[in-house]
């Protein structure tokens, strides 16, 4: 049986090997056999004449024997399919500004849906690359229609006890970039690198193992401050120790803190956040206090200024567990009941009413954490899944474009199908055959479009990253972007190619045998209904287009809204930096005197009008959101008040323009020791404090209105933080004197053009301060078009698309008409003969292409009435029914549209009657 | 002239591998043949023949040669494997039940 196996392969591939030979074989063989018949039928003495008969009519037949013989071979299929490739590739080259347009238009659309495809793939779909991520889960507590995914230490250390039995549990911090020197050069070599603090087991849950050294285990995780070692990633090997196997050992200094390095993690791992940036470096979350991390923490009455771990009081860890799906209802239960046992104690809540319904309304939630975690996602997912659409849509405009092309050529090539059917080919191989070439150029322009979204995917996360160069997210395509654009460039050739094939192997052979006759005015009704399917085709395209020009010029109505917010900063004459005096190991005593340093020797620069420092600053990205009572205000139930602290230098508002409406802004008399002060924005002194003024009342971060409060002495107008989307929010100033909190930002108020002072106020600064190092100096108002990043991206791409999108719908209305008009020729040559004017004839083919507009806009408009419904929430400003959105995207189509059908029908209305009537 | 009798499917192998049991031989040979011993009841086309002897080459139980002819031409010749001596026994078994029976049929209605 073997052997019988063995010979068949080896015929089959001989004969498919060899098939010039075979075919040689076959022919001499078949030859062989006609002419021992000729003579054996001359031999039986039959007239000359007759003797050839049989044998010519065998003959004639011959082509059918060889192909009955072609098909005995196993590997038939195959041979089939590779000539109808050559015959395709063929006919491809003969024509190739067909080929050209068709494969470079599927190479853009199929590029740029799989690069979209591959930025989605790699923020939203994509699992870590860890063993069983699905086992891991991301808890978050669920309070008053708020989730928070943050813990403190001591919640993380009690949920480890709890579900011990049934589940693993890590906690990480949020990534924060530190200043890192090695050991022994000073301060000016350091250079950041992005550090993520973990718990001991963080290594352990993920299932990782060290490539060298070893990883971070629960010994390293017992006393405050006194683990000084560091895990760092494969990235950072390479990058910073040349991938030296003695790095492992090396002391590098972290903020000020000399850690050891200890080992380095696979070049598979990048942690556990989706984001623009990854760890360089993962610490003991002991060591928080040691290399200064601050960041992204929730305080409820802690001290920041203390360490962090054993403070319950401050949120600040992420918690990845894992377990069997299985366990997590019981896990996410106890969890709960844990964590309202915890607040039972801490707060005696027991005695309010209402803290006690807030607390036990919370619960504990446990969501995948397979894909790690990404506020990138949560940022990105619909905006994605927007421009998904939008550029499904615009391919699907280029291959109705393809197809219109190929009915058109259907046509041309009707007598050759005739042909070809009525020696014997099969209708099936013919529809196999044509299916063959729109397949190869479909994957062509795929592979081409591979090429695309490799690059392609790269630039749109640059676009989307405010034009850095993301390389913390790998977009490269794996096997599912991969198959995602074969996939697409199979199913567009099916699309574009199956009507087309159809249509043309569905010949009425006698008809089409007979000379073809250009479409006289009686014979149009085939023809007719032959284009019936290129007009639809157009009608949809229109109905797309617009579908997109209104989504285009949706966000662009948006984002001018968005331009017009008055963010109440002077942003055109501010200039604006950070820096970061504790990592620059200045002690807390030492900072009153270094800020008033920074203040005055910056105000001193001739062109400066006036400096200042805060402790977020304007659009800086950082902000302290906190809970406060109002004097004299009583809190609805479920109401919690919520400020925007900030803590500034004298001269801030003077600095960045805001306006005292009533009371006095700070002055030299709130010192340490006076009474504590507050200068609160408009809308906070409009919701609180009514008509009344709020000079001389108090707010408190607590119940009390004691000491602690603070007396509020003005009135500013109200500014942005960060977000241009947001309404108006509370915010209170407080002095930097009354505060120990850090200042991190520097405000510069420019007399004249602000971009020449940036140099000075640099070489300035390293002069007096020469440990001190400063961000980039830049005008406010590039902080603020970089917040409206998200918007002018997706103007900008849905603009693009939108264009492009009613250029290849004009395309194909252009064509459609055009080739209505030559098919009209005679008739419209008769029309012109009988006295049509101009202008009639003009309006007869413009009356065509405009009832295929009409039907765009009949089916487009409530198209888009019901998918921009869904995009809501993207929208500044505006709501998806916006009227002057809508006028301008019918309009730019009509009056494209129009255009495009204009060039066919001044032709037709130039129509010679002569020539046109000779010609039929 | 009356319509030569059609074939039965799988009878035609069944031909062709007896009569290369005696002796290789090429296509037209093999048509000869078969007209000759069955007396011009059984004529071979060339459209049924060769598809028929490639089918059976590429199962493996015919094996093709070329070689010259007595009058000195070249001809593909066709001999009879060991695999396909096996086959003709087991088709031409199958055969004599599958007449037999269609005899008996018809003596007894």
């Amino acid at each position: 049986m073997a052997t019988r196996f063995h010979h068949r392969v080896r015929m089959a591939l001989r004969s498919f090997l060899r098939r010039p030979a075979a075919e040689r074989e076959l022919d001499d063989e078949l030859q062989f056999h006609f002419r021992e018949m000729e003579a054996h039928e001359a031999t039986r003495g039959s007239a000359r004449a007759e003797a050839h008969s049989p044998a010519r009519r065998h003959f004639g037949g011959s082509d059918q024997v060889k192909e009955a013989c072609r098909d005995m071979r196993t590997l038939r299929p195959f041979e089939n399919l590779l000539r109808d490739l050559r015959f395709g590739a063929r006919l491809l080259t003969r024509s190739p500004i067909f080929t050209v347009v068709a494969v470079v238009s599927l190479a853009l659309g199929i590029g740029a849906s799989s690069a979209i495809f591959s930025v989605i793939n790699a923020i939203v779909l994509r699992a870590l690359p860890v063993d069983q991520p699905e086992q891991l889960y991301v808890a978050q507590v669920a309070r008053m229609e708020q989730l928070d995914p943050r813990f403190s230490y001591p919640a993380y250390q009690g949920i480890g006890e709890l579900v011990a039995e049934r589940a693993e549990v890590a906690a990480v911090s949020s990534i924060q970039s530190m200043q890192i020197g090695t050991a022994g050069s000073n301060d000016a070599t350091a250079e950041s690198a992005e550090v993520q603090l973990v718990s001991g087991d963080y290594f352990s849950v993920l299932r990782q193992h060290p490539q060298i050294g070893r990883l971070l285990g629960p010994g390293d995780n017992r006393t405050l401050d006194a683990h000084p070692v560091a895990v760092i990633s494969d990235a950072y090997w390479s990058r910073k120790f040349g991938r030296a196997t003695n790095a492992v050992g090396r002391v590098v200094i972290a903020n000020g803190t000399p850690m050891t390095i200890v080992g380095v993690t696979t070049p598979r791992f990048f942690g556990t956040t989706v984001g623009t940036r990854n760890p360089d470096m993962w610490v003991p979350v002991m060591m928080q206090a040691a290399v200064h991390y601050a960041s992204d923490m929730g305080n409820i009455n802690g001290d920041s200024q203390k360490p962090w771990p054993p403070q319950r009081e401050i949120s600040w860890l992420n918690l990845f567990l894992r377990m069997p799906a299985g366990a997590v209802p019981a896990v996410s239960e106890a969890m709960t009941l844990a964590m309202r046992r915890d607040y039972a104690q801490r707060s005696g809540y027991q005695d309010d009413a209402e803290l006690r319904r807030h607390y036990q309304s919370s619960r504990v939630v446990l969501a995948s954490g397979s894909r790690g975690l990404s506020r990138m996602r949560g940022d990105l997912t619909t905006p994605l899944l927007v421009l998904f659409v939008m550029v499904g849509l615009l391919l699907a405009i280029a291959c109705a474009n393809i197809a219109s092309l190929l009915l058109a050529r259907a046509t041309t090539r009707h007598r050759e199908m005739a042909i070809r059917l009525s020696i014997g080919a099969g209708r099936q191989r013919l529809v196999r055959q044509l299916l063959t070439e729109s397949l190869l150029l479909a994957l062509i322009g795929g592979a081409l479009g591979l090429v695309v979204a490799y690059w392609g995917s790269s630039g749109l996360l640059i676009l989307v990253n405010d034009g850095t160069p993301v390389t913390a997210i790998d977009v490269r395509p794996d096997w599912r972007v991969v198959g995602f654009a074969l996939a697409v460039s199979l199913s567009t050739g099916l699309f574009f190619g199956l009507l087309p094939a159809r249509r043309s192997t569905h010949v009425q052979l006698a008809d089409a045998l007979k000379a073809q006759t250009r479409g006289a005015i009686g014979s149009s009704s085939r023809v007719g209904r032959r284009w019936l399917g290129g007009r639809l085709l157009v009608a949809a395209q229109m109905a797309f287009s617009l579908l997109l020009l209104i989504v285009a010029a949706l966000f662009a109505r948006s984002l001018q809204e968005l331009t017009r917010v008055d963010i109440g900063f002077d942003r055109d004459r501010l200039l604006v930096t950070r820096v970061d005096p504790r990592a620059a190991g200045y002690t807390q005593a030492q900072l009153p005197a270094l800020y008033r340093r920074i203040v005055e020797h910056v105000s001193a620069l001739p062109g400066v009008a006036g400096a200042s420092m805060s402790a977020s600053g304007p659009f800086s990205g950082s902000h302290w959101i906190s809970a406060f009572e109002a004097e004299g205000y009583t809190r609805g139930r479920d109401e919690q008040l919520r400020v925007l602290n900030e803590v500034v230098t004298t001269d801030y508002f003077r600095t960045v323009g805001l306006t005292l409406l009533s009371g006095r802004v700070f002055g030299p008399e709130d010192v340490v020791n006076s009474r504590k002060v507050s200068v609160i924005n408009q809308t906070m002194a409009r919701r609180y404090f009514g008509s009344k003024s709020p000079i001389g009342k108090r707010w408190s971060y607590d119940e009390e209105f004691d000491e602690e409060a603070f007396e509020i002495i003005g009135v500013v107008q109200d500014a942005r933080s960060d977000d241009l989307t947001a309404g108006a929010v509370n915010m209170a100033y407080r002095p930097v004197t009354q505060s120990d909190d850090y200042l991190a930002s520097i405000e510069v108020r420019a007399a004249g053009a602000p971009a020449a002072l940036a140099a000075e106020i640099r070489s300035t600064l390293r002069e007096a301060e020469p440990r001190l190092r400063l961000a980039p100096i830049e005008p406010l108002g590039d902080r603020v078009v970089r917040a409206m990043s998200q918007e002018r991206l997706m103007t900008s791409l849905t603009m693009a698309f939108g264009g492009v999108a009613l250029f290849l719908a004009c395309l194909g209305l252009y064509g459609t008409i055009s080739y209505a008009v030559t098919r009209r020729t005679t008739e419209l040559g008769v029309r012109i003969a009988l006295g049509a004017g101009c202008g009639a004839v003009q309006w007869l083919i413009m009356r065509e292409a405009l009832t295929l507009v009409l039907m765009g806009l009949i089916v487009g408009l409530p198209l888009a009435f019901l998918a921009t419904r869904t995009m809501a929430t993207l929208f500044y400003g505006i709501t998806p029914v916006d009227p002057a959105a809508h006028s301008a995207a019918v309009a730019t189509l009509v009056v494209i549209a129009a255009l495009a059908a204009y060039l066919p029908a001044r032709r037709a209305s130039h129509v010679d009657p002569m020539r046109a009537l000779r010609s039929e | 002239m009356g319509k030569p009798t059609d074939l039965l499917q799988g009878t035609l192998d069944l031909l062709i591998l007896k009569t290369l049991a005696l002796e290789p031989m090429h296509g037209w040979g093999i048509t000869l043949r078969i007209q000759q011993i069955s007396g011009d009841v059984l004529q071979v086309q060339p459209g049924s023949l060769y598809p028929a002897l490639h089918r059976l080459e590429h199962q493996g139980w015919i094996l093709a040669k070329w070689a010259q002819t007595d009058a000195g031409r070249r001809a593909k010749y066709y001999s009879l494997t060991r695999a396909g001596r096996q086959q003709l026994e087991r088709e031409a078994k199958q055969w004599r039940r599958l007449s037999g029976a269609v005899t008996t049929l018809l003596d007894t209605v």
